[in-house]
């Protein structure tokens, strides 16, 4: 099922592209030719068409030349990717780099206003698959805004996205050099700790309530490349709200704290628990959130973060290995 | 009394109550996220373990959770108890008057400020509670005043109380709002001896009071117009009733949140057993609710350990099909 809409954007679903293997180049065929008549106006470079984490297929029009970006991470990949003059509108919560705090701000992830969102006029909105909703989806399309969804949790899938996002929008060569140089260290990473004896590691998301990264998620794929194991088990829940007793059951060797800025530090309600060995040999281990949580391009400094505090190998090691 | 009631052995109540609350007591000692056996359980208490770790869950965790879980269980339910008899309504429970709003919107406000630390938000919940109560309580004028006028600025104040609290809410980062709903929906894991002893005395001086006006909260189940043919200083009872029942719920809420269900049901379970007398509802009704919360604790804890379900959807879970039976069981 293909819709066309007033200012022909094509959104179309995976079976579409696998039903109409050529599509994409007819499109293309047919814009050039249009410009080649003269009779379309703007850009027509082609951009490659990418499917997203729904399976939905997006792109291969003109590339978008006014962004709108719901999720922080995505905003750091922008601008990474240097499209920093096509981002229109970001998130309240995308605070890096700086000059994100002075892109107009459309609300929080989850409820961006949508009279602002419309105003802005967007060719692409990027938005995450946990954080908005199924209908928010469906109002934008309503709209005639492509959308492209995002739902990273593993390091190799953040690479993955930085490319997709680079062909999406032409920046094919840097974005395989960010993503190459997070594969690489992912794998540096993986090496240097591979022969050391794992740790056993526990993550926490917030401490009031004590809120966890269980399996399947960035966190949980971080900890496992740095040579730790995560303690919390796979459940329902890929962030399950524990009971303190949980992690004396679990006793982890590194309790890994991470507060954003303004939140209350889990530190101190862990050391009212001296019977666990990770506040016995101090090992409180405070990495900015945002290193380790946004998938985005700073979890290389992320994954250093962790190689130094799970096994003390040194980020000039890393460095020294990686980019040689 | 209900024909349930007369068919049960009312004599049986304080030996029979008194062993559920003992099972639910060990039970809820025993279940937990760290293995431990019954040997262990004892060797901890006769202080013959040396596992530090099991100690501390033992005297740190479980035991102040599980005393915790009683003394909630116990004060909503006699609070209940109190409020059905006094309002003359069935569906009346601990939160009616305005309660649960005042004390969540004391709550949410400190979160909101960043004063979740150590015991500021059990004291803001408190004061919302009681500011709440205070404002029903002024505006009903409630030594005078009809019960239907009482019930509807209760209503009326909770929800001024949650317009309040959606609008911090939304103001809130999804941080504390996730913070908040957490508080919401009720839960024990606040547990600290110090918290008890700071709640401990509000529900046994405010039980021991409500006892005492067992007559009172009798003679208001036959209407006021009787009681008051009977004797009864009705104003004088109501304040001192609404006053006990009141602060016996705020003091609850202000460290475990809205845990529901346990006010409304137990009561009335309690007076399909044993019969409506407030003599022994009360204290039955204590009984039963602390045995009934730790049981659902315990649970919480123990059905998708490591994580944690909120109490308050296992107390309706447990609470509702074995209500709905009781009332089947009455009307045939």
């Amino acid at each position: 099922m293909t819709t066309k809409d007033r200012s022909g954007h094509f959104l179309n679903n995976k079976q579409t592209s696998d039903l109409m293997p050529h599509r994409k180049k007819n499109i293309c065929i047919h814009i050039v030719f249009l410009a080649m008549m003269g009779i379309l106006m703007g850009p027509s470079v082609c951009a490659e068409q990418v499917v997203d984490a729904l399976g939905r297929t997006v792109g291969g029009e003109s590339t978008p030349q006014r962004i709108v970006s719901l999720v922080p991470a995505m905003t750091e990949i922008l601008f990474a990717l240097e499209v920093e003059d096509q981002i229109v509108g970001v998130t309240s919560y995308c605070n890096y780099p700086d000059p994100a705090k002075f892109k107009p701000k459309i609300g929080e992830y989850a409820n961006p206003n949508l009279e602002i969102l419309a105003t802005l006029n967007p060719d692409l909105v990027v938005m995450a698959a946990d954080a908005s909703s199924p209908e928010l989806l469906s109002r934008l399309e309503g709209l005639g805004i492509s959308v492209y969804i995002v739902y990273p949790r593993s390091v190799s899938d953040t690479a993955g996205l930085i490319r997709s996002l680079g062909r999406l929008l032409e920046k094919q060569p840097k974005a395989e050099a960010l993503a190459a140089t997070l594969d690489e260290t992912a794998e540096c990473v993986r090496n240097l700790t591979s022969d050391r004896p794992r740790v056993s590691v526990l993550c926490t998301v917030m401490s009031k309530p004590l809120v966890v990264a269980g399996g399947n998620t960035l966190l949980d794929d971080m900890v496992g490349i740095a040579g730790g194991d995560n303690v919390v088990p796979e459940g329902i829940n890929r962030y399950p709200t524990w009971g303190i007793e949980s992690v004396l059951a679990a006793d982890p060797e590194v309790i890994l704290v991470s507060p954003h800025p303004g939140q209350v530090d889990p530190s101190a309600f862990y050391r009212q628990w001296p019977e666990l060995k990770a506040v016995k040999n101090n090992r409180l281990v405070t990495i900015d959130a945002d290193w380790i949580q946004r998938p985005g391009p700073r979890l290389v400094a992320g994954l250093k973060a962790l190689a130094k505090a799970l096994h003390g190998v040194s980020p000039e090691l890393v460095d020294g290995r990686c980019l040689n | 009394m209900s024909e349930l009631a007369r068919s049960t052995r009312t004599i049986f109540w304080l030996p029979l109550l008194t062993g559920i609350l003992g099972i639910a007591f060990v039970y809820s000692l025993s279940v937990g996220p760290l293995t431990m056996s019954f040997a262990d359980l004892i060797g901890v208490f006769i202080g013959q373990s040396d596992d530090p770790t099991q100690f501390a869950v033992v005297y740190k965790i479980r035991l102040p959770r599980t005393l915790l879980a009683g003394l909630v269980g116990a004060s909503l339910s006699v609070a209940g108890a109190a409020f059905q008899a006094v309002l003359r309504n069935p569906l009346a429970d601990p939160y009616i008057l305005g309660v649960s709003g005042g004390a969540a919107l004391g709550a949410v406000t400190a979160i909101w400020l960043g004063f979740s630390a150590a015991l500021f938000l059990p004291g803001a919940a408190f004061l919302g509670a009681l500011a709440a109560l205070a404002l029903v309580y002024w505006v009903a004028q409630a030594h005078r005043g009809s019960s239907h006028t009482l019930i509807l600025s209760g209503v009326i104040v909770g929800s001024l109380a949650s317009a309040l609290l959606l609008f911090l809410l939304w103001l809130s980062p999804i941080d504390q709002t996730r913070a908040a709903i957490f508080w919401l929906t009720g839960n024990l894991s606040m547990a600290e001896f110090r918290l008890l002893s700071w709640i401990t005395p509000f529900a046994v001086i405010a039980f021991l009071v409500l006892w005492a006006e067992s007559r009172s909260l009798d003679l208001f189940t036959q209407g006021e117009e009787t009681a008051a043919d009977l004797g009864l200083s009705i104003g004088r009872a109501r304040l001192t009733i609404f006053a006990a029942a009141g602060i016996m719920t705020a003091s609850v809420v202000s460290v475990a949140g809205l845990i529901g269900f346990v006010g409304l049901t137990v009561p009335h379970i309690i007076r399909l057993l044993f019969g409506p007398a407030h003599r022994r509802l009360l204290p039955a009704s204590a009984l039963a609710g602390a045995a009934f919360l730790m049981f659902a604790d315990a649970l919480s804890r123990q059905l998708y350990a490591p994580a944690e379900i909120p109490v308050g959807v296992v107390t309706a879970l447990l609470g509702a099909p074995f209500f709905l039976y009781l009332l089947r069981l009455n009307r045939s």
